[in-house]
């Protein structure tokens, strides 16, 4: 796996692909090639700054904005990319999150960090597991008291050291929190 | 190693009832454990710096987190920094054992309430004392 700035390139058997054409994507945000025990689920998201939702068919693969997407295809070759904002992916439940985990971890100790991350999530949650770089991203969504969201991120390095957000949305998806005072 | 293994348990013992209620969030820093949350803005993000001095993990009950609901679930503003404390610490605080549990999701969806909104569910609060009451 190679997630650079402004290029992608996959490289997991049995997928293979073409190349995906320069400037028609925006940075790929995220990939869940082959999680074990799930040998044909594949899902990947784009994101354009400013854009909108993309869609991109990729060797048969439609994948879009929102969702992971599932199939037994292939997505390989590089891609020049442009528009970089943010890298996400598609909302897990705490197995599928804990394999994506196991998946994406470089290290021991960010695998374990990630894997109490997950434990966070209730059985309403939903969970992202990301990378960015070498840090391995886990966001834990849960349903607000205002019809909004809460989320927890958990950004871990490779030596296991944590940065932990915490956000809550309105259904306007405008920051909130509530104020005791 | 012996000293390291009797401060480890000291740890331990501090933390298990700070989580219970039972010491204030500032005995943690006897534990060795930092913890700051920041927000910039009201309403906005908030930054949870969560660290501990020495490596240390300690597997929650659900009787542990039940006592410190019903300690805290007057106190608005302890019981925001308490969940939170618990939601963040990925080093210390392990919550895997509570899938383990009848009693667990929803002691994990109390946490999430308190650590938001400050307040516990009905729903979380029966749950707290059916467990402490057993």
């Amino acid at each position: 796996l190679a997630l650079n700035n402004g290029t992608i390139s996959y490289s997991y058997s049995p997928y293979s692909g073409a190349d995906l054409g320069a400037g028609t994507i925006g940075l790929p945000v995220n990939e869940f090639p082959g999680i074990q025990g799930q040998a044909n689920y594949f899902g990947a998201q784009w994101i354009v700054n400013g854009a909108g939702p993309v869609v991109n068919t990729l060797a048969g693969l439609t994948v879009g904005f929102v969702g992971v997407a599932m199939g037994t295809g292939t997505l390989a070759g590089t891609a020049t990319t442009s528009g970089i904002v943010s890298q996400t992916s598609g909302y897990l439940s705490k197995s599928a999150a804990r394999a994506v985990v196991q998946r994406l971890a470089t290290s021991a100790a960010q695998a374990a960090a990630a894997a109490k991350a997950v434990s966070r999530a209730t059985s309403s949650s939903s969970i992202e597991v990301l990378k960015q770089g070498t840090d391995l991203v886990v966001r834990v969504f849960r349903a607000g008291g205002d019809n909004g969201h809460q989320e927890m991120e958990y950004i871990i390095d490779q030596a296991g050291n944590k940065q932990v957000v915490q956000k809550a949305f309105s259904n306007a998806e405008s920051l909130i929190h509530y104020d005791p005072k | 190693m012996i000293q390291n293994s009797q401060q480890n348990a000291i740890r331990e013992e501090i933390v298990r009832a700070v989580v219970q209620g039972k010491l204030p969030m500032s005995a943690l820093k006897e534990a060795g454990i930092t913890f700051e949350v920041q927000e910039n803005q009201p309403g906005g993000d908030r930054q949870i710096r969560v660290e501990a001095k020495a490596p240390l993990s300690i597997e929650l009950r659900p009787i542990d987190i039940a006592h410190g609901l019903l300690t805290y679930k007057d106190q608005p503003e302890a019981l925001r920094d308490w969940a939170t404390f618990l939601l963040s610490d990925l080093e210390v605080i392990d919550l895997t054992t509570l899938e383990s549990w009848p009693e667990g999701d929803e002691l994990l969806s109390a946490l999430w309430d308190a650590s938001f909104e400050g307040r516990v569910k009905s729903a979380g609060i029966r749950v707290a004392t059916a467990l402490v009451d057993e």
